[in-house]
């Protein structure tokens, strides 16, 4: 028994878990009363098992449910006990979806154009520092100057960032409420409101799950299109740096032969004084 | 009354979601542990425990009660875990935000400056989760399945269809593997039956205290 343990490890993790029988755990306890290595390994292992009670997963909101999506023929009064079919259906979690970050940098951009609408301001920033006046102040008009003020809040950029978002807004509308909102025919008023909530809910969940997507989609895509930017600005680097390589030669080429000619002309014209100073 | 999953499976296959959505909120933690734990990731551990739900439940019609409801589901999250190791096609990693690195915690860490300090400082949790990164996916199953999920050996052989022995070599070889990896950050973790804690070794000495 005592080689057995020492070579095979079975009987000493069932006795480390607890699993094996009492004739087990009572040989693995001589064992380890005698061997000391084994006894070692056997505390080692239950030190591991502690450490491990430290590895907790993150927390994560989960609640997902299973959601029927609104079916008309399911919601219809005679749609009786419970079908074989299951229809499409949505798996969803209960937890607030966050804002995808396009919508919330339009929420800042809305607040600040209602608040700027209402206060009507007019920031102007010039030599003579900023000014911040409100709408209700008459801005003073230099003569033979143009009126600013109101050119100058009819292309506010907050009006191009609210336009873009009513039609981001307009154009994922209809695809959230592309499922069809049934209202059948109530066969009694009770009945139909719990339908009426169910049908809500549904359609509520599914938008939530759309503009989850979304948002994952978008931080993909943001991801995506950085990595892409990232590797064509490396790319773009590189080919200048060849570039310039390649044109620091060149112009290291030309001295060079710049230099042998004026190396060459000197030697002639020394060798010209001579023949002079020989004469 | 708190229903058994049995009555919530019979109840389920016969189309009632309510019964499902019970079932769920039992094993959403579970299967969402385990997932997270094999795969590392904890979006993806996330998409991998609805995966398996949505899976369940599109196929509970056909669950007849071979088994127990949590290993079917064990089952199918382990199915879609190793689906999305291979769709990587690299040593699943777990999340350390700090890229903490053992051998390199081990090597910073000065004189001056005690294991527990060091444990407190970097956590514990994350020293552990980069231990099993050093795990073969076989390895670290074995553990999860064992340590987190508390399946007997015979469960967990059955589930993964292999031999009770190889469940065993395999949690031995990978309780080793982790061994080794926390005591070259520090932790020792040799612990006397009826200890509770960890024992962090002296921070490193001189050759002669020793």
């Amino acid at each position: 028994m005592k080689q057995r343990i020492c070579d095979d490890k079975s009987l000493l993790m069932a006795y480390l878990y607890g699993e094996c029988d009492d004739a087990e755990c009572r040989s693995v306890e001589e064992h380890v009363a005698a061997c000391a290595d084994c006894a070692a390994e056997l505390d080692e292992l239950r030190g591991v098992r502690v450490a491990l009670r430290e590895w907790a997963p993150p927390e994560q909101a989960l609640g997902f449910r299973i959601v029927r999506e609104a079916d008309p023929a399911a919601l219809a009064p005679s749609a009786g006990p419970p079908r074989d079919r299951r229809t499409a259906h949505w798996f969803l979690p209960r937890v607030p979806v966050r804002l995808p970050a396009w919508a919330q940098a339009a929420a800042a951009v809305l607040v600040l154009a209602a608040g700027a609408g209402i206060a009507n301001l007019n920031v102007h920033i010039g030599n003579d520092g900023v000014t911040v006046r409100t709408g209700w102040q008459q801005a003073p008009v230099a003569q033979g100057q143009p009126p600013q003020v109101p050119a100058q809040a009819g292309a506010a950029p907050w009006r191009a960032d609210l336009a873009a978002l009513e039609r981001r807004l307009r154009q994922d509308m209809p695809a959230a409420t592309a499922t069809p909102v049934t209202s059948p025919v109530p066969a009694n008023a009770a009945t139909d409101r719990a339908r009426a909530t169910s049908e809500s809910t549904a359609t509520m969940m599914r938008v939530q799950t759309l503009l989850d997507d979304r948002d994952r989609r978008l931080q993909r895509q943001f991801d995506r299109q950085l990595a892409e930017g990232m590797l064509r600005l490396a790319r773009d680097v590189d080919s200048q740096r060849v570039a310039d390589q390649r044109r620091f030669l060149q112009g290291l080429s030309q001295i060079d032969v710049r230099t042998t000619q004026l190396s060459q002309m000197q030697n002639y014209m020394l060798r010209a004084a001579n023949v002079q100073e020989i004469k | 009354m708190t229903c058994t999953d049995e009555e919530l499976v019979a109840r389920s296959a016969r189309g009632d979601a309510d019964s499902f959505n019970q079932l769920i909120t039992r094993w959403e933690r579970p299967i969402y542990a385990l997932a997270y734990r094999v795969i590392g990731h904890e979006e993806d551990a996330r998409d991998v425990c609805q995966e398996t739900f949505l899976r369940a439940f599109r196929g509970i019609a056909a669950f007849k009660g071979q088994a127990k409801f949590s290993s079917w589901l064990y089952r199918i999250a382990l199915n879609l875990c190793r689906d999305w190791i291979r769709r990587q096609r690299r040593t699943p990693v777990v999340q350390s935000p700090e890229g903490v690195d053992l051998t390199e915690l081990a090597s910073e860490r000065g004189p001056a400056e005690s294991v527990e300090d060091l444990v407190s400082r970097q956590d514990m949790s994350r020293l552990v989760a980069r231990a099993m990164r050093s795990l073969s996916e076989e390895q670290r199953t074995a553990v999860v399945l064992k340590e987190y999920q508390g399946l007997t050996f015979q469960e967990i052989a059955d589930l993964l269809g292999c031999p009770l022995s190889t469940v065993k070599t395999r949690l031995y070889q990978g309780l080793t593997l982790l061994r080794r990896q926390l005591e070259a950050a520090g932790i020792h973790s040799g612990v006397r039956a009826g200890d509770g804690g960890l024992t962090p070794v002296a921070a490193p000495r001189p050759s002669s205290d020793i």
